[in-house]
């Protein structure tokens, strides 16, 4: 334990022995008092954070990314989540209720948050040293000085691997596990790279002094120059830098095994790379190093879905936006829920493809390919009555907004407008969901078909009365009204049940605890979904 | 136990008087802060008020921390633990229940068949809801500290069925250290007393009115969602009717349905919109002057008379 004078303010740290910080205590002038505990993952990274004040305590969950390192993508406290949005450099985003943004230095410290308009409302300058020195305007930053994140209860900046920057001593608590901005190791990248330019260099030069290779020497001299140069600038970029202005969370840790891409937030936002403005960046403070930007390794959402036309429809960009946002969200659920089952790394193969599996080919293998939605000028009665074969008697009506005729064809009415479907993503996944049913049916010995996600549905959530389960009500978190009574109702309760899947959102009383039939649609899938992808996937084998 | 009296009692209307009785015996017995909940056999005179139930000591208000996402922390229950207990026949299980829905077991909001949010003991609820539900479930459980005192969280749904009503409906009760500390009830159980008239004839005007809609759905089907709130007496009401589209006025009129509600005591807990509509819909609840011509006076002058005829509209291009 390392500790100040004891006494009223001093505060108290707890390591493992593994050098990782698990409790910090303030001592309150006749006891120590807990501010924080952490936890860690098996890589070092923080994963869960209790915090103290005024005796209540707070948890908060991360959800990391791990292979970009791009670190928190989202955290999560009772019912509350708040998903961060990066561009290769850093946080620039994040939302919680609704987007706000960072206006950020060139050290990639936040000084300004906006709202969604662009509108200011809070601004903040530090101290050399990273203690918040004036602050104006409503809020709070979540990240703070090196673009780490704030622990308000103790204080202190997390800047990723483990690691905890204290602004009011100007030091780090500990040394990385990782590269890191680290005062300890003041240069963690390949030191002799950046070394070996200068070195030859000198080399060279003693050796001309000899001459002893006449004006050979010269052409030498600017080879090794360019050289040493050259690999003194890759070491740099490749390391964190030294006085912790570089760029900490946004650096690449190993190779990636495989594809990702940041989460969207649920709704109606930017769910894609390509979609995510980024906040524009403010005036630059000296650094050593030019900031380095590592693209995070994304999902290509153009691999996933298509667009095509009937009629005289056409799509708008915001809405194939949202499309391939929903189609990530997908594919990040299905990759997430094989890779989580190592026994899965057989019969991943046997089917091809290779393990762990990536979002990408998960989603290419379960849908057989990508999924196309067609867009129709037509109404849904009008395209239903006319289809082939027709979906709709002559004098049959409807009103929906989309017909999923398979697992790769989704067709999209003029009954839903644009603004309908860039404002309603997790539809796009409730069709989606319908595509993924369709693609598990399987054929009994009688010939007949049947679709076993709709068919292992037990009584008791063949009812959506008070949205039960349900995360939220209709149009919210359900696009269908139909239930058991309705011969289509199981099949529209499954489509549901996949959007609470992929989002892991079910139904939650006021404490944010799950509630008892959010615990059963969650087992329920969560039971079943593996075995249903394996189903989607050897059948497109 | 309950098998001699049925003997005994033919008449239904005895029946249900003495599974009342029996249950308020029960519970009454059962007046200790921390006392185990009554045995079977204890006996007591049946209250003339609303029965008193075990009183958990702890009193707290939550003051979240100023962290970047401030809330409590759930811990996800792995599998949901149903408990079939009824214990009284169906049929009278049907008439118990009929019995509560009208009569409330004689208590006023928050109070809720007898159980008063921050008072009444699980124990003692669950000994009494387990004779007639049909199945009890469990959700999820968590843990959190206040004032150095460590409280554990859980909730149980409880499911009954409604004589008439087709579908089931449920009760949840949150619990904080045992004792329940939010009770959510479903629109089915509410519809016999806590219509939208209802209501407001009963608890007066509300501290604020707030109301979301939509004005395109993937089915022809336009919800109107519409909350009553009364913090200072531990009341949320939220009631779903339909909307129409009437040129560029979405419109929708009270109908004859019950709302869900949320019923916590004042004074020791406090819960907020947020809590009952996540904050990742698709439309933010509004408040009723924002996005009406009404005031909270003129809205509760209107909708207590049952018979007003006024329909709520506002503007289709807010809702867009």
């Amino acid at each position: 334990m390392i500790g100040s004078t004891i006494g009223h303010g001093a505060t108290r740290y707890t390591y493992t022995a593994a050098r990782q910080l698990i409790r910090v205590e303030k001592h309150d002038g006749i006891v120590y008092q807990p501010r924080a505990e952490m936890q860690y993952n098996g890589l070092g990274e923080r994963m869960r954070m209790t915090g103290w004040d005024s005796g209540l305590s707070v948890t908060t969950t991360y959800v990391l990314d791990l292979t970009s390192r791009n670190g928190v993508l989202a955290a999560t406290s009772g019912a509350q989540t708040t998903y961060y949005l990066y561009s290769g450099s850093g946080p620039i985003a994040e939302r919680t209720n609704t987007w706000t943004y960072y206006l950020r230095d060139g050290a990639y410290t936040p000084r300004q948050m906006t709202d969604a308009s662009g509108l200011v409302t809070l601004t903040r300058s530090y101290t050399p040293w990273g203690e918040v020195l004036t602050q104006s305007g409503n809020g709070n930053f979540t990240w703070g000085y090196f673009g780490g994140l704030m622990d308000v209860a103790t204080g202190l900046i997390y800047v990723g691997g483990g690691q905890y920057y204290d602004p009011a001593t100007g030091r780090f608590l500990t040394p990385a596990n990782t590269n890191g901005p680290n005062p300890y190791v003041p240069w963690r990248g390949d030191f002799s790279s950046a070394m070996f330019g200068p070195v030859l260099l000198g080399i060279v030069l003693l050796r001309r002094r000899k001459g002893k290779y006449g004006k050979f020497d010269q052409f030498l001299l600017m080879t090794l120059l360019l050289v040493g140069l050259s690999t003194g600038l890759v070491a740099c970029a490749q390391s964190p830098n030294p006085n912790g202005t570089g760029t900490p969370i946004a650096q690449p840790s190993s190779p990636p095994l495989t594809d990702t891409a940041t989460p969207t937030a649920p709704l109606q936002q930017p769910t894609s790379m390509e979609t995510a403005t980024p906040a524009p960046t403010q005036t630059h403070t000296a650094t050593p190093c030019p900031p380095t930007v590592m693209p995070t390794p994304t999902v290509d959402p153009t691999l996933l879905v298509t667009f095509s036309t009937a009629g005289t429809a056409n799509w708008t960009e915001a809405e194939k936006n949202t499309i391939r946002g929903a189609a990530i969200d997908v594919a990040l659920a299905l990759s997430r829920e094989i890779n989580r089952d190592p026994t899965n790394e057989t019969w991943v193969r046997a089917v091809g493809d290779d393990w762990p599996i990536s979002p990408t080919q998960a989603f290419l293998r379960v849908y057989g390919g990508a999924v196309d939605f067609q867009r129709h000028s037509d109404d849904c009665t009008t395209a239903l009555r006319n289809s082939t074969p027709p979906m709709l008697s002559k004098d049959g009506e409807c009103g929906g907004w989309a017909f999923t005729w398979s697992t790769r064809l989704i067709w999209v009415f003029s009954n839903a407008e644009p603004s309908d479907v860039t404002g309603h993503p997790r539809w796009i996944v409730h069709e989606m969901g319908h595509a993924f049913e369709n693609g598990t049916t399987q054929t009994r010995e009688n010939g007949s078909t049947y679709k076993p996600g709709r068919d292992s549905l037990p009584a008791d959530l063949l009812t959506r009365k008070d949205d039960y389960g349900f995360y939220g009500g209709f149009s919210d978190w359900q696009y269908s009204k139909d239930d058991a009574d309705d011969v289509t109702g199981p099949g529209e309760i499954f489509a549901d049940m996949f959007i609470g899947w992929v989002y892991d959102k079910w139904q939650v009383n006021a404490a944010g605890e799950i509630m008892p039939g959010g615990v059963e649609r969650s087992n329920h899938m969560n039971s079943n979904m593996r075995t249903w992808i394996k189903l989607a996937m050897e059948n497109h084998r | 136990m309950t098998k001699p009296f049925r003997i005994k009692f033919r008449n239904p209307v005895f029946r249900l008087t003495w599974s009342v009785l029996a249950w308020l015996l029960l519970v009454v017995g059962c007046q200790s802060p921390i006392t185990p909940p009554a045995s079977p056999g204890h006996t007591a005179l049946p209250p003339t008020q609303p029965p008193t139930l075990p009183v958990s000591l702890a009193s707290h208000t939550k003051t979240p921390l100023p962290t970047a996402t401030p809330s409590l922390t759930p811990t996800f229950a792995p599998s949901a633990t149903w408990t079939p207990l009824p214990t009284l026949l169906p049929t009278e299980a049907g008439a118990l229940v009929l019995e509560l829905l009208q009569n409330n077991a004689g208590c006023r909001l928050p109070c809720w068949w007898g159980f008063t949010p921050g008072k009444t003991t699980w124990e003692a609820a669950r000994q009494f809801l387990a004779s007639f539900a049909t199945r009890i479930g469990q959700g999820g459980s968590g843990q959190f500290t206040e004032n150095g005192i460590i409280y554990h969280t859980t909730n149980y749904s409880v499911f009954y069925e409604v004589v008439g009503e087709p579908e089931r409906d449920e009760t949840n009760y949150s619990l904080k250290n045992e004792t329940i500390d939010v009770i959510q009830v479903g629109s089915g159980g509410t519809v016999l007393n806590y219509q939208l008239h209802q209501l407001l004839a009963a608890y007066g005007m509300p501290t604020e009115i707030l109301l979301k809609t939509y004005t395109n759905t993937p089915e022809n089907y336009l919800p109107f969602r519409l909350v009553l709130f009364y913090p200072q007496q531990g009341i949320l009401a939220y009631y779903e009717y339909e909307a129409h589209k009437i040129g560029e006025q979405m419109q929708s009129c009270p109908q004859p349905l019950g709302p869900r509600l949320w019923l916590w005591s004042p004074e020791q807990e406090t819960i907020q919109i947020a809590d009952v509509d996540p904050p990742d819909t698709n439309q933010p609840l509004r408040p009723l002057e924002e996005v009406t011509e009404m005031d909270l006076q003129t809205f509760y002058q209107t909708f207590k008379n049952p018979n007003s005829g006024v329909c709520l509209e506002t503007p289709v291009e807010l809702w867009r």
